[in-house]
């Protein structure tokens, strides 16, 4: 089905990139810039994409993407035919960091600068690409454990919303439980009570929480490895009348989160920067082609959005381009 | 021949008539007690029955589809632009509460129509048409909501789907409607007489005077008509939507319905096995929550218990062909 | 002592749970014999055939081939013992050729183990050539008639060198030239030293080619004898155990007006210029060989195909049908020719296939009325006397004779004034066609106007007052009463139209 759905989408997009509907800019770095997430249906990557067209808009650059609709073939497929269309640098987010090989081979064989941005490829590939930028999934974690240690100093009973299929997810609730190593005075009164699967949707989140509010009742902190999915934790406690009692924490810092902790049903998320990852991931592939060093490898640096400096946030976009 | 002496109480033809899967029902809920005390108490069975309210409703449209030999795998996609739809009219368009409501069930009702259209008079295979129906409504949902969550902050439109009657979650009540509804519509009406006729024989229902062609349109537009009801509830209920509202719900919908012994040939099957088959579903789920068990597991049992189920049938069948 | 017999079958029982269903059955043939198998539906043949192809298990008894006592516990053994049964439902693949077909789960293997196409083809016409049917052997199956499709089981069953072949009635969908080819063939066989048995209702059709008539009733052998000693009444008599008071049933009633009448219809494909009445209280007959356009002419009065041209009239009125509900709306009623694909939902039970027409007497609103439902069933079930337990029963486990009976009803039911029976006692035993015929009879009396469409002659003859005869899309003449006979229909169903004449 989603090929299908790809290859409709594909299509059209050629069709609209053959009649001219890419933005050429006024002053002309003359460089064309590639972009290719493994996902658009997904408003972090939308807000990477935004990134990345500012830069394109600001240098001059031209812009191509696709949307390879969570398939690592049509990602394959459409970086393929980028490099055919005479893409310098390829702003890659590669659907599997371990199947990236053949991609990244691909464009150093034609000469095309790869910067690898959020989710990164494995160690054995580093020398096939040229710039790493990436979240520090351990320090995204870490934000909301300190946060979980600050405001429960006695220890508390905790549930975790997982996404046990995603590698970032894994690091995340690693670096929450390290905080809570490093930060409490006893961190065995620190307990996980049990694991769910919230698939990172909102109604499934809902469904498991929902259960998992009948089998325990005394949580106290619930952590969601998304701020989509938190959303779901906090209808469910707030339909078993629980609002205020359960600290609910999420992560990204998405404008529903931003949100949510305006309004006080969330408690804490951890900021990620995917406007800024592809900004920056495009003036870095311009420098790399301008013959200029860059650092290899960049973690961008996470904040934590709380109660207490929510007002400093814009509620409506991801993140800002400051720093 | 009819004694009428025999069928004194009322509800023995129906526990006869599912003798197989009542009795998988009672020892899984056996089972689950016996693990977990948290399993038979009053909230959880509410939390339960609520759960899996909406799943109720689309499997009630799943079986009319099935009951007629063919199949809907749009209801997904359908609850999932239904849901996004409602969220947008509310919170973007800013309607009222009233005017969304409409708007949401005839959108899902048009959906019905156009499957309806193209499987009964176009003729267009019903897995081909609810396919490419599927696939424009994940596009709709996804252009509407630009890959963002909308988050919906209207009280009385939330109040939809968190309300309670006489202690009873709404939701509930919806789903104990369109249960009984479709129970009524299949053995109190000349609708549900025809769609037996024409899913167990096509032709013989066209030379016995049925109207197939419309017949056979009409359930979609309920299928629609429910799917928009699911859309409304799952947009309230969570007080947000996000794209991927939905993805999977023809999943458990035609597992519910294949479970309570309906035949995917057609002509054969019940509303009454159908919330069987949506309790058994339910309760691996929730069992499976409340013992911490992690959620890959549950994918397997439904599998094997689909699995079972079919086998059993297809048993049975022939049993009753030797006799 | 003389040789022994070819096939022995003795003292074979067989119950399914309480019901015995066949009980010492002796049964043998011998090396180019043809033995008729005859009996109503239910009176055990099938089962008795089932036991010799090794699907069933008898519960006492001998199987013995060549005096040699046979355990026949597979399908599978029952091929290797040369026994070949030959069904009446054809499975075949349409896809392939006759050689693969012929071949199927025998393959023939060239030296690297591959399939040998060539080999299996040449294999394969040999044997038709052997039995003089104009096949070729490359030929698709699908491309076939389904009587020719008959004959390439057959060939499938002397390919492998079977000894005994069982067919069960193999002329039901065959046209009669398609019918003496197959005779031909049994023939042929005879003289290989074939044993075949034969399972048909056609009584005629046993006279012509079989040499003993064995009857079975009640899972009894009620008769053995030897075809040129038999008696159609004797043979009647044993079947059904009583005296059928007469076989058909005809009384002489009072013709009224027009009902129906067709003027010029014709079909783009089926039928031309069809021209025909029907008067109230009249059964009319349609004689015709297979594909001779009588059941497309019907299904287009009854509005299940469109007609390319001419009209309808009812009672003197012109009317549109364009759909089989309009017909049933202005009181036509189409009983198909094909029960189980047309005319029941063999999934459903007796209750909902019976109100299926007339639903709208018992089901309105949210409202079932259930016991005027109830009593409809129990009207036509004693009025026909159908056999079933209950009306839950579902249809698609009945006899042929009780199927056409509820189709019957379920028409009844709603009482039509004009009634198409089309092949109404097809595969039906000789029990039950008596009672249809006295029903058709009844219908008659009440004033019904009544088309027969049939293609066995003596039916016609029987039961008509009037008949049409057709041949290819024509219809080539109407007969009285007084000039019905065998000879004069069958020249007009062969009656081609010759060109240029006016």
């Amino acid at each position: 089905m989603k090929k299908v759905l790809a290859a409709v989408l594909t299509g059209t997009m050629v069709v609209s990139l053959a009649s001219g509907m890419s933005v050429m800019a006024e002053e002309d770095s003359g460089y064309t810039i590639g972009f290719s997430p493994y996902t658009l249906t997904n408003e972090y990557f939308t807000a990477v994409l935004d990134g990345v067209q500012t830069a394109c808009d600001e240098t001059g650059s031209e812009l191509i993407y696709f949307d390879p609709q969570n398939d690592p073939t049509q990602q394959a497929s459409q970086i393929d035919d980028m490099i055919a269309s005479g893409i310098d640098a390829l702003i890659y987010i590669p659907y599997d960091s371990a199947g990236a090989y053949t991609v990244l081979q691909t464009c150093q064989d034609a000469g095309v600068k790869v910067i690898n941005i959020d989710k990164v490829v494995t160690e054995d590939d580093y020398e096939l690409v040229d710039a790493i930028i990436a979240s520090d999934n351990t320090q995204l974690g870490y934000l909301s454990g300190e946060w979980v240690v600050e405001n429960h100093p006695d220890g508390a009973n905790i549930l975790i919303v997982h996404l046990q299929t995603a590698e970032s997810c894994i690091i995340n609730v690693d670096g929450f439980w390290s905080a809570i190593e490093d930060n409490a005075e006893d961190p065995d009164a620190f307990v996980e009570v049990q694991v769910v699967e919230g698939e990172g949707s909102t109604e499934t989140t809902f469904n498991v929480v929902s259960d998992a509010l009948q089998a325990n009742d005394d949580i106290d902190v619930i952590y969601c490895i998304n701020d989509t999915s938190a959303l779901g934790a906090v209808q469910a406690v707030e339909e078993m009348g629980l609002t205020g009692e359960i600290d609910i924490l999420g992560k990204d810092g998405a404008p529903i989160g931003k949100q949510a902790i305006a309004d006080g049903t969330m408690v804490q998320s951890s900021a990620q920067r995917p406007t800024y990852m592809g900004y920056l991931g495009v003036y870095e592939a311009i420098d790399i082609l301008n013959g200029e060093e860059v650092e290899f490898n960049t973690a961008i640096e996470s904040y934590s959005i709380t109660a207490e400096n929510i007002d400093e946030y814009d509620l409506e976009a991801w993140d800002s381009l400051d720093e | 021949m009819e004694k009428n002496g025999k069928t004194a109480i009322p509800g023995m033809n129906y526990i006869k008539r599912n003798i197989g899967t009542l009795g998988g029902l009672l020892i899984l809920v056996i089972i689950v007690s016996i693990s977990t005390p948290k399993f038979l108490t009053g909230s959880n069975i509410l939390n339960l029955f609520k759960s899996n309210s909406v799943n109720a409703i689309i499997s009630c449209g799943m079986l009319l589809a099935i009951l007629m030999g063919e199949i809907d795998i749009s209801v997904g996609s359908t609850v999932g632009l239904t849901g996004i739809v409602g969220a947008y009219l509310i919170t973007n368009a800013g309607l009222p509460v009233p005017v969304t409501v409409v708007l949401v069930l005839a959108l899902g009702a048009l959906v019905g129509l156009i499957n309806g259209i193209a499987i009964s008079y176009l003729q267009v295979p019903a897995f081909v048409a609810t396919l490419a129906t599927q696939c424009i409504g994940r596009g709709l949902t996804e252009i509407i909501s630009g890959g963002v969550t909308i988050r919906v902050r209207n009280e009385a439109y939330t109040s939809l789907g968190n309300s309670t009657f006489g202690g009873i979650s709404v939701i509930i009540i919806y789903a104990a409607i369109v249960l009984i509804f479709t129970w009524f519509l299949l053995n109190r009406t000349r609708f549900g007489y025809y769609i037996y006729a024409l899913g167990g024989n096509k032709t013989a229902a066209s030379y016995s005077g049925v109207d197939v062609r419309k017949f056979n349109m009409l359930p979609y537009v309920l299928i629609g008509l429910y799917c928009g009801l699911g859309g409304l509830i799952w947009s309230a209920r969570l007080g947000s939507a996000a794209a991927t509202l939905g993805s999977g719900f023809e999943m458990d919908a035609i597992a519910a319905v294949v479970i309570g012994g309906t035949s995917m040939s057609g002509g054969v099957g019940t509303v009454g096995g159908t919330f069987i088959g949506i309790l058994i579903i339910g309760v691996i789920t929730n069992g499976l929550n409340l013992m911490g068990i992690n959620s890959f597991w549950q994918d397997v049992f439904k599998g094997i218990i689909i699995m079972a189920a079919v086998v059993l049938d297809v048993f049975r069948k022939s049993r009753s062909q030797k006799n | 002592m003389s040789k022994p017999k070819l096939l022995e079958m003795s003292g074979i029982t067989k119950a399914f749970g309480t019901n015995v269903v066949l009980e010492g059955v002796n049964l043998s043939v011998d090396r180019g014999e043809v033995v008729a198998l005859l009996g109503e539906n239910g009176a055990g043949k099938s089962t008795l055939i089932k036991i010799l192809g090794g699907i069933y298990k008898a519960d006492a008894g001998e199987i013995r081939i060549d005096g040699e006592q046979k355990n026949i516990s597979t399908s599978k053994i029952a091929g290797e013992n040369g026994i070949r049964i030959i069904h009446q439902e054809i499975v075949l693949m349409p896809d392939r050729t006759i050689a693969d077909n012929v071949y199927l789960g025998r393959e023939l293997r060239n030296k690297l183990g591959m399939v040998d196409e060539k080999l299996m083809q040449e294999e394969t016409q040999k044997v038709i050539d052997d039995l003089q049917i104009n096949l070729r052997a490359d030929q698709r199956v699908g491309d076939l008639t389904m009587g020719m499709q008959q004959l390439v089981e057959i060939i499938k069953a002397v390919s492998a060198d079977a000894r005994i072949v069982v067919m069960d009635e193999p002329t039901s969908s065959l046209s009669q030239r398609e019918a003496e080819i197959l005779f031909g063939i049994i023939r042929l066989l005879q003289e290989k030293k074939v044993g075949i048995i034969y399972i048909s209702h056609r009584m005629e059709e046993l006279f012509e080619i079989t040499d003993r008539i064995v009857v079975l009733r009640d899972g009894v052998i009620v008769g053995d004898v030897k075809t040129k000693e038999a008696e159609k009444d004797s043979l009647i008599h044993m079947m059904v155990g009583r005296e059928l008071d007469s076989y058909y049933t005809k009384n002489s009633h009072e013709v009224k007006d027009v009902a129906l009448e067709v003027k010029d219809l014709s079909h783009s494909k089926y039928f031309k210029n069809a021209s025909f009445r029907v008067k109230y209280g009249e059964i009319v007959g349609f004689a015709g060989l297979v594909g001779a356009g009588r059941t497309e002419l019907m299904k287009t009065i009854f509005g299940a195909y469109q007609k390319s041209g001419g009209a309808v009239f009812l009672n003197g009125q012109q009317e549109e049908i364009r759909k089989p509900r309009e017909a049933i709306r202005k009181g036509i009623a189409y009983v198909s020719e094909d029960r189980r694909g047309e005319g029941l939902i063999l999934k459903n039970d007796v209750k909902f296939n019976m109100g299926l027409v007339s639903l709208s007497d018992y089901v309105n609103g949210i409202h079932v009325k259930n016991s005027a439902w109830d009593q409809m069933v129990e009207n036509y079930r004693q009025k026909f006397s159908i056999k079933i337990t209950s009306s839950k029963q579902l249809t698609g486990n009945l006899s042929g004779g009780n199927q056409q009976k509820i189709v019957l009803s379920k028409w009844l039911a709603a009482d039509p004034k004009v009634i198409i029976l089309d092949e109404p006692t097809r595969g039906i035993d000789v029990g039950a066609k008596a009672e249809i015929y006295a029903i058709i009879d009844e219908l008659a009396a009440k004033g019904v106007a009544i088309i027969m469409v049939s293609s066995e002659l003596t039916e016609i003859i029987n039961m008509c007052n009037r008949c049409y005869v057709m041949c290819e899309g024509r219809i080539t003449g109407e007969l009285d009463e007084t000039e019905f006979s065998q000879e004069s229909m069958m020249r007009l169903m062969t009656k081609t139209e010759v060109k240029g004449e006016s």
